[in-house]
């Protein structure tokens, strides 16, 4: 691409702006400079000041039980006992009080710590008539018949924790002196910490230890930076220029629209980079002048051809970060809306940046499609030695795609007549259908945020009031609240109309045909994102709890759902959005909308599949009921295979996986299903953006 | 002042304020959208991160191993996730493999060092493994462990024939009660957690509506005709300055409440999903009093700063980077809270912002020491007074209220002091 | 005669609104503006003037129909278009961080101005408008009816052929309405094909060679003032237009609104 011009007279424009705006620059550069050293330093020093705070702490033991003496024997006789290479005696951190009642002055954290001394049969008593507390995992047998030492305490107190600890660890190597001299009279020959001696031997080079460090939260420290820098200058521009009526005067110039984004593009890449760099050395310069220490690993050298190739990996991301802002600051209508935009979209950005520092993420997986995170992961394994370049490759490809498709969104943005002309609508103020059209997608958010709060911390173990209450009662609502709001007419809104009779036929083949296809879809995430069985167990158990009829497993979990999840999906959202797409997209949209109301990662690709089957069914029938006797009949299905009531199907074989064979024959048959429902369809009416002209 | 008035342009702020857009996002989608956001994401990850974890194997290289310490070898065997390979090659062929990420470790049996060379068919353990693989890692844990586990057992085999008995061997057991239970333990994080978020929860709802509230009337044209009105300006401003505090108090506590009711899932794949184990217990109920008599005098004294800044903005993005300061300026304290060990004493309690943090930790723990709890109320109150105050004399001013005065709040008091300077 | 500068043919342009359906907001347009011709605009708020103005600047695709600006078409060849014309509104702004004469080189860069001549060009709009004594200042100095010029001067910052004013006035005091329309004047006798609209009556009259009368989308006569009193047998303007909007849609409501938008 040549640099233009244009482009380079729009570039120079946005910096220029920038260099003479000082608020802005205080903010962004400014700022920062001081407060990233002055949050380490501080941090540094509460961290220091608790180590020692804790360090210094001494613990108020109160001995009681019936073997005080072992216990007093083994705290206080320690001189000739302490364990060598001990450090400084442990005893010393210790006082002894003498109580009445050691477990009230406990509650009461007058003490710290209550050590019960007790012989074998009192503890055995005492665990059987529950007055003492067997502790984790009950009493270890290869200790029959041992006195026991119970340390008591309260975890949420710091000085009873570390307390506790501490006599903890000493009495175990006490312990482990006692044995040692035991087995020595004994005739072995040598201390038992000196058998099956372990010796781990590190043989990762000293670099790559290093940049592992370094790699996992490179991405995340610059893009942040970035980020921020980047945004300084992106809220402004497009948003800003709207506001101002600059916009208008820079689309009536001769400067193509691919002109007027790449130059506003570059200068926000320059912007982040340039900020990104400042906050950088001002880092590296408090941290080699030693003032603030984050434990070496920012300190690693990184040689000059290695910082090219970083350089170079990194440009995508930072193409995209830079697009993805100016696409906000595009759909904004002015500064502030940009501004509010904001919050969510460095969110969004900032969460992929993160990814490498989780345990256990290999550029192997499913991970690899992720922009930026999977350029994240890519670096970090640069940095330790891991080179798998095609890998790399097509994680900077599929990065500089991302970018590029968001570039293109701008250069679209800014064509836009709606966003460029502002609402011309009425809506606002007459309410009704049209409004809901526009704030259908922001209801089913706010929908979604409500169920997934409830579905985490309601849990309602009766799987009868869960399916009531989760699904009935929560999707059930929903198409009434909105109905009501917008004042629409249910029938129409809910598509409640009787379709051709041959349909039913359709949609008895379709039933199973869709069964096997959904089973499929789930052996094909199950290669990409790899199932944990635990989450495989999950989803088996959920439906099969042993206690409850079969009969009534029927109506709460298929026909509960199957009326109110359509009432809401192919119902009220489905009418909301139908203006919006195509009818393609549109079963796509609402299917997938479908799907992340199941929340879990493995069963949005599933229930996605179901809902836009589901929502298929609706546009070519132009009624909902089709999809709920579907979805009422595949929900059944469910139940009763996991409960081994259908014939001839043996509910392992579901559980297993069926195997591509029954896939593919499934979405044949589930071909010929909708061949029929086609053959009788009654659209669903007025799918698709009005037509102009 | 006339309350009723106060009251009707109370009414007509909140009013308007719920019908923009913008102020509606931040206070009200936001926390019910954002927060499970980002509870779906960490409750994601969670479940991607266990279902790679499972889909790796763990090869683990072993040299010869004397048929004494073969159980060591068939205990690791025993996990169907690892991977046993007989490894001849040497030991430099070995660590080439592990650091390039084909085998995770290799366990070789050496002879022993110094003084276990005196027990029969001992061996030092050696691991070679790599510390930059998380795979590698975990094989050289759970090696370790393996080999301390048969170690005992061979120990355990050797003392029987040495005629050293169980019980003498056993000699006592060391057993943790934890005296506190699950709510105490949610409590005490809670007690971290919560002050913390509440202040960053209320600074960032009073923020946008602080600035709609000023910057947001000059940009739409509405400040003069809000100026015309027949209601004393200073009416006009403490309406405005309630309708910020309530805004900044409400939208904090959804905040909070939504962030709280979405925690334990945000953080499951940084802790492992020991998040579950919060599960129990909460807020005491004897706290939600104070929490909210808390967050009501942040919202004041929050209100009260930020707009004493924002009324100098003539738009919104001036309005932004004067409050900025003034936000980052009390969101300052934050720091010093991370610290458990912060005492509530009766000095800290006349610090504004700091104290009512630590009176919120204190009521949610159930003890707030009597004086230090009536150090902070009057502390805040008199923070307060000082905050509306000045707020009240700035609005005074003729200039501010036309918006031609140049600069923000520092520019405008080092004037007014020279003049004031200059006139006496 | 010489081509048109502009020309429109059946240039239409339809919105979709939510409670109102399509509507037409410029319907069948014919236009042509020649070099030298100040064409005027007439129609009340809402009428179509700007959103045909718009048409013409390629900032709005239009529905159908066709719009050639110095034979370039509006959607084959939209950035050949914009680099032939100049477009002022009240509602194009100037950057408010830049100085006027950083302005000025701005969009003679960003329109394709030779690039050898752009410093030449640049003094010469300067002492053209009389910008010299503030052209070092910066634009949110300037006071309005110093940006008035520099936005002038940034308008014809490329030269352009076609020049097009979009309700200039109307955020104007009485003496920079006055000197704005005496610019625009000077710039005909240049050969400037100009494009001038507005709801101002007097406006109209005193500046335009020929004027549009555009309501509701449609151009209801074209011609000179000398023609359209001939046509309608009324002598001012006001009535000419009142005239021609009754024949069109004789309700009493909309001439009162046209009335009432009268300054």
């Amino acid at each position: 691409m040549r640099l233009t011009v244009p482009i380079r007279a729009v570039f120079g424009l946005e910096i220029r702006t920038l260099l003479r705006d000082p608020r802005t620059l205080l903010i962004s550069v400014v700022l920062p400079i001081v407060l990233i050293p002055a949050i380490l330093i501080a941090g540094d020093w509460i961290e220091s000041r608790e180590a020692r705070a804790t360090e210094a702490l001494s613990f108020r033991v109160a001995v009681e039980g019936d073997r005080v003496d072992l216990a007093r024997a083994l705290l206080l006789r320690v001189g000739d006992e302490t364990p060598p290479g001990a450090g400084r005696d442990p005893t010393s951190r210790f006082q002894f009080v003498d109580l009445e009642e050691p477990g009230e002055a406990l509650a009461d954290a007058r003490i710290d710590v209550v050590l019960h001394a007790m012989d074998y049969g009192t503890w055995m008593r005492g665990v059987e008539d529950g007055s003492v507390d067997p502790g984790p995992g009950g009493p270890p047998g290869e200790f029959d018949g041992a006195p026991r030492l119970q340390i008591l305490f309260h975890s949420d107190r710091t000085s009873s924790r570390e307390g506790a600890q501490a006599l903890r660890r000493h009495l175990l190597d006490i312990r482990e002196v006692r044995r040692d001299s035991i087995l020595l009279a004994a005739g072995f020959p040598v201390p038992t910490d000196e058998v099956l001696v372990v010796e781990s031997v590190n043989v990762a080079p000293p670099e790559a230890m290093e940049g592992a460090q370094l790699g996992r939260f490179l991405t995340l420290i610059l893009l942040g930076l970035m980020t921020l820098g980047g945004s300084a200058i992106a809220t402004d521009t497009l948003a800003g220029e709207k506001e101002r009526g600059t916009l208008n005067t820079l689309l009536t110039s001769a400067a193509r629209r691919q002109e007027i984004i790449t130059g506003k593009l570059l200068a926000i890449m320059a912007v982040a980079f340039a900020i990104a760099l400042i906050q950088i050395l001002n880092l590296w310069l408090f941290l080699g002048l030693g003032i603030v220490d984050v434990g070496g690993a920012l300190a690693v050298r990184i040689p000059p051809e290695a910082a090219l190739l970083l350089l170079v990996l990194y440009l995508p991301a930072v193409a995209l970060v830079s697009g993805v802002l100016l696409l906000t600051s595009a759909y904004a209508r002015s500064y502030k809306e940009a501004q509010l935009y904001l919050t969510p979209v460095l969110l969004a950005l900032v969460l992929p940046a993160a990814v490498p520092m989780l345990p256990g993420i290999s550029l192997q997986s499913a991970i690899l499609l992720v922009p930026i995170a999977n350029l994240g992961v890519a670096v970090r394994d640069l940095l330790m030695g891991d080179i798998h370049i095609p890998s790399v490759m097509t994680a900077w490809a599929v990065t500089a795609l991302a970018a590029t498709w968001v570039t293109r969104r701008c250069v679209l943005a800014i064509q836009d007549e709606n966003l460029l002309l502002g609402d011309r609508s009425q809506e606002e103020h007459t309410g009704g259908e049209g409004l809901f059209r526009k704030q259908v997608l922001v209801w089913v958010l706010v929908l979604w945020g409500v169920k997934i709060l409830w579905d985490f911390n309601i849990p309602v173990q009766d799987l009868r009031w869960a399916s009531l209450l989760g699904v009935g009662l929560v999707f059930g609502l929903f198409p009434l609240v909105v109905i009501r709001r917008f004042r629409l007419e249910p029938r129409r809104a809910l598509a409640l109309r009787m379709p051709h009779p041959g349909v039913w036929a359709g949609v008895l083949l379709g039933v199973p045909a869709g069964i096997l296809t959904v089973l499929g879809v789930f052996q094909l995430v199950d290669t990409v994102v790899p199932v944990p069985t635990e989450m495989m167990e999950s989803l088996g158990q959920a439906l099969t709890p042993e206690a409850i009829p079969v009969w009534q497993l029927l109506i709460f979990v298929a026909l509960v759902p199957g009326i109110t999840e359509e009432l809401t999906f192919r119902g009220v959202v489905l009418y909301g959005l139908r203006r919006r797409f195509g009818p393609v997209a549109l079963a796509l949209v609402v299917g997938l909308i479908f799907g992340i109301f199941h929340f879990s990662l493995f069963r949005i690709p599933t229930t996605a599949t179901l809902g836009v089957i589901l929502t298929a069914v609706t546009l070519l029938t132009g009624s909902i009921l089709p999809a709920m006797v579907w979805h009422t009949l595949n929900n059944a299905a469910a139940v009763l295979a996991s409960r081994d009531m259908l014939p001839g199907i043996d509910s392992e074989w579901l559980a297993e996986g069926v195997g591509w064979g029954w896939s593919v024959s499934g979405l044949v048959a589930l071909g010929v299903a909708f061949a029929v429902i086609w053959r009788f369809r009654t659209p669903y009416p007025e799918v698709g953006p009005p037509r102009v002209g | 002042m006339d309350l009723r008035q106060i009251w009707t342009l109370y009414r007509h702020e909140i009013r308007s304020a719920l019908r923009e857009r913008s102020i509606l996002l931040t206070s009200i989608i936001l926390p019910v959208v954002m927060y499970p956001t980002l509870l779906w994401v960490g409750f994601t990850g969670f479940y991607f991160l266990e279902g790679q974890a499972e889909a790796m194997s763990t090869r683990i290289g072993v040299t010869s191993v004397p048929e004494v310490h073969e159980p060591l070898v068939d205990s690791l065997a025993a996990n169907p996730r690892i991977e046993i390979l007989e490894w001849t090659d040497d030991e430099r062929a070995a660590a080439a493999e592990i650091v390039r990420g084909r085998m995770e470790a290799l366990l070789e049996p050496m002879p022993p060092r110094d003084a276990g060379e005196a027990l029969d068919g001992n061996r030092t353990i050696r691991i070679l493994y790599t510390e930059v693989r998380e795979g590698s890692r975990s094989a050289r844990a759970r090696i370790e462990d393996v080999t301390n586990a048969h170690g005992a057992d061979w120990i355990t085999e050797i003392r029987r024939d040495l005629g050293v008995s169980d019980t003498v061997w056993a000699d006592y057991a060391v057993v943790m009660s934890d005296q506190a239970s699950a709510e105490d333990v949610t409590r005490f994080l809670l007690a971290m957690i919560v002050p913390l978020l509440t202040l960053i929860m209320v600074a960032l709802a009073a923020f946008y509506p602080a600035i709609d509230a000023t910057a947001g009337e000059r940009e739409r044209g509405t400040w003069e005709t809000l100026m015309t009105v027949a209601a004393p300006r200073s009416t006009v401003a403490t309406a405005k300055y309630l309708y910020v505090a309530t805004f900044g108090a409400v939208g904090g506590l959804l905040n909070l409440a939504a962030l709280a009711l979405s925690i334990r899932w945000i953080l499951s794949p940084m802790t492992n999903g020991v998040g579950e184990e919060l599960s129990q217990g909460g807020v005491p109920l004897s706290a939600i009093p104070v929490i909210l008599a808390g967050t009501a005098l942040l919202g004041l004294f929050v209100a009260a700063g930020m707009l004493v800044f924002a009324v100098f903005a003539r738009d919104f993005k001036e309005g932004q980077s004067m409050i900025t300061p003034f936000y980052i300026v009390i969101l300052m304290p934050a720091l010093f809270l991370q610290s458990p060990n912060l005492e509530f004493t009766t000095g800290l309690a006349a610090v504004p912002i700091v104290n009512v943090a630590l009176l919120l930790r204190g009521a949610i723990l159930g003890d707030i020491p009597f004086l230090s709890g009536l150090v902070t109320l009057i502390s805040m109150g008199m923070a307060v007074i000082a905050a509306v105050a000045l707020a009240q004399f700035v609005m005074r001013r003729e200039e501010v209220l036309l918006g031609s005065g140049q600069g923000g709040l520092w520019n405008f008091l080092t004037r007014t002091l020279r003049q004031g300077r200059n006139g006496s | 005669m010489t081509d048109p500068f502009v020309e429109t043919r059946n240039l239409t342009k339809t919105f979709y609104e939510e409670s109102r359906g399509e509507v037409r907001a410029v319907d069948s347009v014919d236009l042509t503006c020649r070099s030298g011709e100040i064409l005027g605009l007439l129609g009340a708020n809402g009428a179509g003037k700007t959103t045909t103005l718009r048409m013409l600047s390629t900032v709005l695709r239009p529905t159908s129909g066709e719009a050639w600006v110095m034979g370039h078409e509006v959607r084959k060849d939209p950035e050949r278009v914009r680099e032939n014309l100049g477009f002022y509104s009240a509602s194009t702004a100037l950057y408010p961080k830049i100085t006027a004469r950083e302005t000025l080189r701005f969009f003679a860069q960003v329109n394709r101005f030779p690039r050898e001549r752009i410093e030449a060009r640049i003094e010469e709009l300067i002492d053209r408008f009389g910008i010299g004594d503030f052209a070092n200042s910066r634009v949110e100095k300037l006071s309005s009816g110093m940006k008035q010029k520099v936005s002038i001067a940034r308008t014809v910052a490329h030269d352009p052929p076609v020049l097009i004013f979009d309700e200039p006035t109307v955020a104007l005091d009485v003496l920079n309405a006055i000197e704005l329309r005496q610019i625009i004047g000077r710039l005909r006798d240049e050969g400037k094909a100009i494009l001038f609209s507005t709801h101002i009556m007097s406006e109209a009259e005193q500046l335009c060679d020929r004027i549009a009368i555009i309501h509701q989308g449609r151009i209801l006569a074209v011609g000179t003032l000398d023609e359209l009193r001939k046509s309608t047998g009324h002598h001012y303007l006001e009535e000419i237009f009142v005239h021609f909007a009754r024949v069109r849609d004789p309700s009493e409501a909309e001439v009162e609104s046209l009335r009432r938008d009268r300054p």
